[in-house]
């Protein structure tokens, strides 16, 4: 086909599509309503993650002796946990069923001997990563409580420190911020940066 | 010189039973205007598609004005106007024109002159500017007959070019056929209006289960529709 007849023929498409109303409407309200239907589909899969939502738990402290208190205490009060109260009689079952927590957090008899573990358990709708966080987040709370660390987040931060690369000034065109590294080049020219070499 | 020229055609459509068409045989002069029968599924509408290019796969030969199918200088030289309405509804007249007319690699000008005189003949020069899709069907199918017209055909090749029209429209297509025979123009008729074939048409080829079972002069035969019946019978043909 000669190029004079391709512009025909796309010319020929574009007239029948505008005077298609329905055909337009449906070009821009379908893949609106598939970011709206994909947006409802995932809503949470990225938000958990980035936004931290919060969670909702029953902290079921069977032990009550100083060490149990204190974890149960820290646990309620930290910023990304909603502490919620047992419905009478509810077992953990009915909770996840009724959706009045997503994870119930038993603190057992002989805890603070270091004979049994907390055990945490979660909706099973839960996100799988959301769950490792929370696990994450009780594991350290529990050691502080077992060391007698106030806060564990403080006192690892102090241990491993990410160390920047050291960056300098292009001297060159650019003036960017640039890292030297051997493999360095300037952002407007194919070699190497001569303050590296 | 035969503007059309069909030897031994037989055709099967995949998964089909039986062929389409079975040894078919026949020609057309150039300038004359002929008639092809047949009931519903003779295998017509093949036969048609198969001179046009668009089925291929079939043994035995296709020439048009002697050039051997498929041949582009040849396509060039035939004029179809197609059982179904193949327009574009949104588009108007003039517009459909120029893209028909395009397709066939006229220049804009020779698209201009050939869209005004094919609405003037077709008596669509006042519409010229509507949408087909406001078209009565009469008027649809003069535009159909009109595209078919744009690149000055040789050979003109109708399937059922009457079917739902009023006898206004058709009696002015008739006018328009015998005039453009009239200037040399080639026609192969396909029609189940026997009265419209015995009118327009010199010779007659009668198809039935894709087989030629009658080929010779419209004049040798005096009622057409009984000529029809006694050759392919009275039973029902529901495919």
């Amino acid at each position: 086909m000669i190029f004079k007849q391709l512009i025909e023929l796309v010319r020929k498409e574009m007239l029948v599509l505008v005077r298609d109303r329905q055909t337009i409407l449906l070009l821009f309200l379908m893949p609106v309503a598939l970011i709206f239907f994909m947006s409802l589909a995932l809503e949470g899969v990225w938000a958990d993650k980035l936004v931290g939502r919060k969670i909702s738990m029953v902290v079921d402290n069977q032990s009550r002796s100083y060490q149990a208190n204190l974890l149960a205490g820290k646990i309620k009060a930290h910023a990304l946990i909603v502490p919620v109260e047992r419905p009478a009689g509810a077992d953990v079952d009915r909770i996840f069923a009724e959706g009045t927590a997503q994870a119930v957090v038993t603190i057992p008899p002989g805890f603070e001997e270091g004979d049994r573990p907390v055990e945490i358990r979660f909706d099973p709708v839960m996100d799988a990563s959301y769950r490792i966080a929370a696990r994450s987040l009780i594991t350290s709370l529990a050691v502080e409580v077992v060391m007698g660390v106030d806060n564990l987040e403080a006192v690892v931060s102090g241990l491993v420190v990410e160390q920047a690369a050291p960056t300098g000034s292009c001297p060159r065109l650019c003036s960017r911020r640039f890292r030297p590294t051997p493999f360095s080049r300037c952002f407007l020219s194919p070699f190497p940066c001569p303050s590296v070499s | 010189m035969n503007a059309l020229d069909i030897s031994s055609v037989t055709f099967c459509y995949d998964g089909s039973p039986a062929p389409a068409l079975r040894d078919f045989s026949m020609a057309v002069a150039d300038g004359r205007t002929h008639a092809l029968l047949g009931p519903n599924g003779a295998g017509k509408s093949t036969l048609m598609r198969i001179i046009t290019g668009q089925l291929q796969g079939q043994t035995g030969g296709v020439s048009v004005y002697g050039l051997r199918m498929p041949d582009s200088k040849a396509l060039s030289f035939i004029g179809c106007a197609p059982q179904p309405i193949s327009l574009y509804p949104s588009l108007t007249a003039r517009e459909n024109l120029r893209f028909f007319g395009a397709m066939a690699g006229m220049s804009k000008d020779q698209i201009a002159s050939r869209s005004d005189w094919a609405l003037e003949k077709t008596g669509l020069a006042e519409s010229s500017e509507a949408a087909v899709a406001s078209f009565s069907g009469g008027m649809q199918r003069r535009l159909n007959l009109a595209a078919a017209l744009l690149h000055s055909p040789k050979l003109l090749l109708l399937d059922e070019p009457s079917a739902g029209v009023d006898p206004q429209s058709r009696n002015h297509m008739y006018d328009l056929l015998m005039e453009l025979n009239a200037g040399g123009v080639t026609i192969l008729l396909c029609t189940h209006m026997m009265e419209e074939a015995q009118r327009l048409c010199s010779g007659l080829t009668l198809l039935d289960r894709g087989e030629r079972i009658y080929d010779g002069r419209m004049s040798d035969i005096g009622n057409l529709e009984e000529f029809f019946l006694k050759k392919t019978g009275r039973g029902l043909r529901d495919l």
